[in-house]
C-alpha cells in the first residue's frame, strides 16, 4: 500500500522551469466576508516568492489553504499539478503559530524528524535519523537535540520549526513569516541559507521585512484580500505602496530596497 | 480461609497490573493531547450503556461498549467538526448518560443493581472471567499502539502539522478516542468510573514531569500506577477502608508529593548552578 503510494508521488510530472502550484479563481471565506477574493497565483519551479501585506491581509490563510488545512469557497488550487493531499507530500510548511503544547514530553530531535513521515507502518529509517541531524546542523541547532521543546528560547523554537519543514527535503518550502523571532545578526546568514536551499527546491515565504525583498527574493507577491500584484520585485515596490496600501513598512520608508540594499551588501 | 483471602489479593494483584497496562498507555496520551475531560464525559455516558444492558437483561459491558464507543465519536465528531464548545458537548453527554443509565435501571422489574460499585467497582472481587476480558482488552491496546505509536504522538503533539505531513489525523483520533472508551468500559465493570478517570489520569500526570519522552512516559505512568494501586489496595485492607476511594487518595497523595520533590529539584539545581556561576 505504502509503495504504490510513494510510487505515485515520484510519478508526479516535475520538470524545470514548471508551475508547481497553481491557484485559479480562488475564493475564501471564514464567516460571511471574505478574506481573500479572486486569488491568481503560480508558483514556479524554483522559485523564490515573498508575500507581503498587511496584517489581517489573508497571507497565513492562503499557505494554510495551499497545505489544506483549509478548504477554498471557490477555485482551484492544483500542487505538484495533482490534488493537495498528493501533492503537499513535498511541501515542507512552517506554521506562523505553533499550535502545540509547550509541555508536551519531546525533545528537538522528535519534533524535527516528524518532518520526515512517510506513512502509518513505516518506521523511520536511519536515513531519516541523518537527515534529522542533517538539517539541525543546517539551521544551526544541533547542539540543541536533545533539548525539551519547552526550554528554549522564542528564535530557537523557531528554527525547530524551520528544521521541521525542511527535514523531508520537500521540494516546495512555505514559511510563515520565518523572521519574525530571529535576531538581526542571524538575518542576514538566514537568508543567505534560504538562497541556498533554493537552488534545489521553490521557495514561499511570508515577511514583513521588505529589506529582504529587495536583496534576496526573486518575486514578490502583495495579498491584502486581493492579490495586488505578482511579478519580478524590479522597480515595484514604491508603486505598490501607494497604490494599494501594502506593508506599511513599504510606507514608511518610501523606496526601500535601495536604502536597505546597501545595508545588505 | 487463610487460601481464600490469598486468592483474593492475587486477583488484585493481577488486575492492578492489568489495569495499569491499559492505562499507562491510554492514560500518557490522553494527559499530554489533553483529553482528559473526554475521558470524563466517556466514562460517564457509558453509565447509560450499562442502564441498558441492565434493562435488556444483558451483561453491561455488552451494551456499554457501544454506548461509549458512540459517545466517544459523537464527542469527538462535535468537537472537530461543529462549532458547538467541546467542553459543553462533553457536559451534556456526560448528564444525559448517566440519567439515561439510572432511567434504565428504574424501568427494569425486581432487582436493583448496586449502583455503588459503578463508581467505585471493587477491586477484590473480580471474577476470573473478567480477568480474561482484561488481558484481551491490554494485547488489543498495546497491537494498536505498537502499530501507530509514531502516529499517536504526531498528532497528540501537533494535529495541524500532522495533517500536513500526511498522517491520517481524524481516523487515528477516532482511532485514540476508541481505545479511550473501550478501556474506560472494561475498566468502569472492574474498578468503577471515578478510578479508571483517576488511574488514567494521575499516573500520567505524575510521570510527565519528570521525562521528556513519550516512550518513558509510557513505561514510568504503568509502574507507577501498579505500585500505587497496589499500596493502595495494601492500605485499604490494613485499615478496612473502601479499596477504590482508598486507592484515588494514595494517588493523589502521590501527585501532590511528585510535585513537590519536582520544585523541590529544580529548587536545588538552580541554587548549584547559581553558586557555579558566583565561582
Ligand atoms: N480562524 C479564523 N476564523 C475567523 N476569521 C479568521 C480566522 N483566522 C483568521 N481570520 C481572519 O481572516 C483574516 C486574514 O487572516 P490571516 O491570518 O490570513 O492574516 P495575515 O495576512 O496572515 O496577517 P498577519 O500579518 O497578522 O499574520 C483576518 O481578518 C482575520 O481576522
Ligand atoms: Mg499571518
Amino acid at each position: 500500500m505504502e509503495n504504490i503510494k510513494s510510487k505515485k508521488i515520484q510519478n508526479i510530472k516535475y520538470n524545470k522551469d514548471k508551475i508547481i502550484v497553481r491557484i485559479k479563481d480562488l475564493f475564501f471565506y471564514y464567516t460571511g466576508v471574505p478574506v481573500l477574493e479572486d486569488i491568481n497565483i503560480s508558483v514556479w519551479q524554483n522559485d523564490f516568492l515573498a508575500i507581503i501585506g498587511p496584517n489581517g491581509g489573508g497571507k497565513t490563510t492562503l499557505l494554510k489553504l495551499i497545505v489544506g488545512l483549509l478548504k477554498p469557497s471557490g477555485g482551484i488550487i492544483e500542487v505538484f499539478g495533482s490534488s493537495i493531499e498528493m501533492g503537499r507530500r513535498l511541501i515542507g510548511y512552517m506554521p506562523q503559530n505553533s499550535t502545540f503544547d509547550l509541555e508536551f514530553p519531546i525533545s528537538v530531535f522528535d519534533v524535527v524528524i516528524m518532518g520526515r513521515y512517510k506513512g502509518t507502518m513505516v518506521r523511520y529509517s536511519k536515513k531519516d535519523v541523518k537527515e534529522t541531524i542533517n538539517t539541525l546542523d543546517t539551521v544551526g541547532i544541533l547542539k540543541l537535540k536533545d533539548r525539551h521543546i519547552g526550554e528554549l528560547s522564542g528564535g530557537q523554537l523557531q528554527r525547530v520549526l524551520i528544521a521541521r519543514a525542511l527535514a523531508r527535503n520537500p521540494k516546495l518550502l512555505l514559511l510563515d513569516e520565518p523572521t519574525s523571532n530571529i535576531d538581526t545578526e542571524m538575518l542576514q546568514s538566514f537568508y543567505e541559507l534560504l538562497v541556498k536551499l533554493n537552488k534545489r527546491m521553490a521557495i514561499v515565504f511570508i515577511t514583513h521585512d521588505v529589506g529582504a525583498i529587495s536583496v534576496y527574493v526573486k518575486n514578490v507577491a502583495c495579498l491584502n484580500r486581493k492579490l495586488y500584484y505578482h511579478g519580478s520585485k524590479e522597480g515595484s515596490l514604491g508603486k505598490l505602496a501607494e497604490a494599494y496600501k501594502c506593508p506599511v513598512e513599504i510606507l514608511a520608508h518610501g523606496i526601500p530596497h535601495r536604502v536597505l540594499g546597501r545595508h545588505g551588501k | 480461609m487463610e487460601i481464600f483471602q490469598y486468592e483474593f489479593i492475587k486477583n488484585a494483584v493481577i488486575t492492578a497490573v492489568l489495569i495499569n497496562i491499559a492505562c499507562g498507555i491510554v492514560g500518557t496520551f490522553v494527559v499530554t493531547k489533553r483529553i482528559v475531560f473526554i475521558s470524563g464525559g466517556i466514562s460517564h455516558a457509558a453509565f447509560g450503556g450499562i442502564g441498558l444492558g441492565y434493562f435488556l437483561g444483558l451483561d453491561p459491558i455488552i451494551t456499554a461498549i457501544p454506548f461509549s464507543i458512540l459517545a466517544a465519536f459523537g464527542i469527538g465528531f462535535i468537537a472537530k467538526k461543529t462549532k458547538v464548545g467541546e467542553d459543553a458537548a462533553i457536559g451534556i453527554l456526560w448528564a444525559i448518560g448517566m440519567s439515561l443509565g439510572i432511567i434504565f435501571i428504574n424501568l427494569t422489574p425486581g432487582y436493583a443493581p448496586d449502583l455503588f460499585s459503578y463508581l467505585f467497582g471493587n477491586i477484590l472481587t473480580i471474577p476470573f472471567n473478567d480477568l480474561i476480558i482484561m488481558v484481551v482488552l491490554d494485547m488489543i491496546i498495546v497491537v494498536v499502539t505498537i502499530l501507530f505509536y509514531k502516529e499517536f504522538k504526531a498528532i497528540s503533539f501537533d494535529e495541524e502539522f500532522s495533517k500536513v505531513a500526511g498522517v491520517p489525523v481524524d481516523l487515528l483520533y477516532f482511532l485514540l478516542l476508541g481505545m479511550v472508551a473501550l478501556s474506560v468500559v472494561i475498566l468502569i465493570k472492574v474498578v468503577g468510573i471515578i478510578l479508571v478517570i483517576a488511574l488514567l489520569t494521575i499516573p500520567a500526570a505524575i510521570c510527565r514531569q519528570f521525562t521528556n519522552n513519550i516512550k518513558t512516559m509510557i513505561f514510568l505512568s504503568m509502574s507507577t500506577g501498579i505500585i500505587l494501586t497496589i499500596s493502595g489496595l495494601w492500605i485499604s485492607y490494613i485499615l478496612d477502608l473502601a479499596s477504590g476511594a482508598t486507592i484515588i487518595m494514595v494517588l493523589g497523595l502521590a501527585f501532590i508529593l511528585s510535585y513537590l520533590a519536582k520544585y523541590l529539584f529544580l529548587s536545588i539545581k538552580k541554587y548549584k548552578s547559581s553558586k557555579e556561576f558566583c565561582k
